[in-house]
């Protein structure tokens, strides 16, 4: 009765671009900020991730969403899996699913894995856009991997870079990384041989699996935002608990993965500590001034929002193109 | 990397009940051992709660985890009031597996199908441990909607069901009801006039309706009458809830703030030291179900995504084996 869309990952890259991306998070993370946006805390299914049974080192999350300024719904169900690799597949598995909320028909599934991977750049960007008023910016990156290249794509397009400082534990990965994206970032690409280098920096971006709390808290000078992007916690405990403003994409998400996790089990940090959403600051409902000495801790750990309105984006151009299959599954 | 893809009508081939039952059955007891990892579902309220949405409408997120079957899955799932009457089907629903060892996508398929399977076979196996009169049991059954056909379908599957009552407050989907059904369950089917005549000297009564007028009253309910209250609202009067002698929920957490108990549990009457078993607890072995023939016993299912998962599984190999659905590279 109905048409569904099928998208796979090269139709995806195919049919959005970063500004296209951009300009969806920012419009999305307003809606978080006014309301007209429904985000329930995601679901996690743990295969292993962390639980001692079942027995595969792997976890999906589920996150279904409704995006008021495009009024759509669905739900990005993805998750990540080490075995994955020794069969040459990105650590990310992820599909998105599309609804139509007046009747519930569905209206795409597609991969969701390049859509994540764009967001969760533009998603720091935006954030830093609202918390470095300057053009102007200095890069630290920490992981030289798929989500240091898209943030840096991000940020690239809303900054000028005057000088990015990349570390990575694999030499080659940064050395990889820093010939990819030399025509990118508009300064120059440092290769950090000491963890300590990169944290020199207006924003320091923490894209890694590390579970060693790296990012020590005297490396973190006055003024610098720090975006710990990881699922685990890449700073220190001294830093969460001494930066000067906490802000995050989603209060439930981020108090129970990610950098804030395991201080919130502790009952060291709490819903008290968190200054404002991103989307409170992009709506103008909380007002940033900031002393240029303070240090930020910005954690935008990824909402099924911003996925859901980017795909949505996608299936709207698909449909328009005619790119894609379709099916009718019902 | 291909996705085989399934549509209704192609589930609609290759689904059987008697499987169902025995999928649901297992994985019941998965439940019970704790080889099923099945977390609570998110709920996406587009208009059925307070995010004044205009949709009448919301979706649940579903996931699981099988062991017995090593499958992870998720079930997206959801109500539109609105769309019955614009001759849509008011579930819309859809179904992912993966392989859990690396999280490829092996299935995408529709839902709605097996949700209704899976929900008739969750009756007709806890009425398998909770019934009576398992020999040959009068079934009364309120609501003759989509649901009420897989109920029919799935108690007369698994009990040589001796006389099949049925009451909807609108007459004539009774009677569609039982010209569809009565062929398809081979039982004699009773078009009853008024509620209480359903569940005069019955064994079970299943009611899979959208009321929340509290129909189902304590009178109605004799000594020894299982009863499975399915909707999603209120069906059964608070006397009755407060004095049947057990009640078994599919997953206590869930039960306690939806449906059925969701009212006398926010009123204090009810807590979780009231829920005697769960079901996968019976099927497992470790509570006894019925344990005299005068127990009044409450049986509410709310529906588990593990449930779901399961028989996606057993439909998704089926159709490895015939041949059938398309494929689709997402990657």
């Amino acid at each position: 009765m109905f048409q569904t869309r099928l998208l796979s990952k090269s139709q995806v890259q195919s049919l959005i671009t970063m500004s296209e991306v951009l300009d969806a998070v920012e419009k999305t993370f307003k809606g978080m900020g006014d309301g007209t946006v429904i985000n329930p805390t995601k679901v996690n299914l743990d295969l292993g991730e962390t639980a001692s049974y079942p027995p595969y080192g792997g976890f999906m999350n589920a996150m279904p969403a409704y995006i008021g300024w495009l009024d759509t719904a669905g739900i990005k169900w993805a998750g990540g899996f080490f075995e994955r690799k020794k069969h040459g597949l990105g650590y990310i598995t992820s599909l998105i699913l599309l609804i139509d909320p007046k009747m519930g028909n569905f209206k795409a599934v597609m991969d969701g894995a390049h859509i994540t991977n764009l967001r969760t750049g533009a998603q720091s960007a935006i954030s830093l856009k609202y918390l470095h008023p300057d053009k102007n910016i200095r890069i630290g990156l920490y992981g030289a991997g798929m989500q240091g290249h898209t943030q840096t794509m991000a940020i690239s397009q809303i900054f000028n870079i005057e000088k990015l400082c990349v570390y990575d534990i694999s030499p080659d990965a940064a050395k990889k990384y820093a010939e990819d994206m030399k025509n990118v970032v508009q300064g120059e690409i440092v290769i950090a041989k000491d963890p300590k280098e990169p944290a020199d920096a207006d924003a320091i971006i923490c894209v890694t699996q590390s579970k060693d709390k790296f990012l020590k808290n005297e490396w973190i000078k006055p003024g610098t935002i720090v975006f710990p992007m990881g699922s685990y916690q890449e700073c220190d405990d001294d830093f969460i608990l001494s930066a000067d403003k906490i802000i995050v994409d989603h209060v439930g998400q981020c108090l129970h993965r990610g950098a804030l996790k395991e201080l919130c089990e502790e009952g060291k940090i709490s819903e008290r500590n968190i200054f404002a959403t991103i989307g409170e600051i992009v709506a103008g409902k909380k007002e940033i001034k900031r002393n240029k000495n303070e240090r930020i801790l910005c954690i935008p750990i990824g909402t099924g929002a911003m996925d859901i309105a980017v795909a949505t984006i996608v299936f709207q151009k698909a449909e328009s193109k005619g790119i894609g299959g379709t099916y009718e599954f019902e | 990397m291909s996705t085989l893809l399934l549509t209704r009508s192609e589930i609609n081939e290759l689904v059987a009940m008697p499987e169902v039952i025995e999928t649901v059955e297992k994985t019941f007891k998965g439940m019970g051992e704790g080889d099923v990892i099945n977390p609570p579902k998110v709920h996406l309220d587009l208009g059925d709660g307070n995010s004044g949405l205009p949709y009448r409408a919301g979706m649940n997120a579903m996931p699981a985890y099988v062991g017995w079957q090593k499958i992870a899955g998720l079930k997206f799932i959801g109500g539109w009031e609105g769309n019955p009457s614009k001759g849509l089907p008011y579930l819309s629903g859809m179904i992912f597996l993966v392989d859990p060892q690396d999280g490829r996508f092996l299935a995408v398929m529709d839902g709605t199908l097996i949700t209704n399977f899976r929900t008739g076979a969750q009756a007709a196996v806890a009425l398998k441990y909770l019934i009576k009169n398992p020999k040959e049991p009068i079934i009364g059954l309120f609501g003759a909607g989509a649901q009420g056909r897989t109920q029919a379908l799935a108690v007369c599957t698994a009990f040589n069901v001796k006389e099949l009552r049925v009451y909807d407050i609108n007459l004539n989907a009774s009677r569609v009801f039982a010209e569809e059904m009565t062929q398809k369950v081979n039982v004699p089917i009773k078009i009853m006039d008024k509620p209480e005549d359903v569940t005069r000297g019955c064994d079970a009564v299943i009611s899979v309706t959208h009321a929340k007028n509290q129909f189902i009253t304590n009178e109605m309910i004799g000594r020894g009458v299982t009863v499975l209250p399915l909707g999603s609202f209120r069906e059964c009067a608070d006397d009755l809830i407060l004095s049947v002698d057990k009640i078994i929920v599919d997953n206590i957490e869930q039960c306690l703030h939806r449906g059925t108990l969701k009212a006398v549990v926010e009123s204090g009457k009810l807590n979780r030291s009231n829920i005697y078993a769960t079901i996968g607890e019976i099927v497992a072995g470790k509570k006894t179900g019925r344990e005299s023939a005068e127990e009044r016993i409450m049986c509410i299912t709310i529906g588990m995504g593990a449930l779901d998962v399961a028989v996606a599984s057993l439909i998704y190999e089926k159709a490895l084996a015939k041949g059938v659905g398309a494929t689709f590279s997402f990657v």
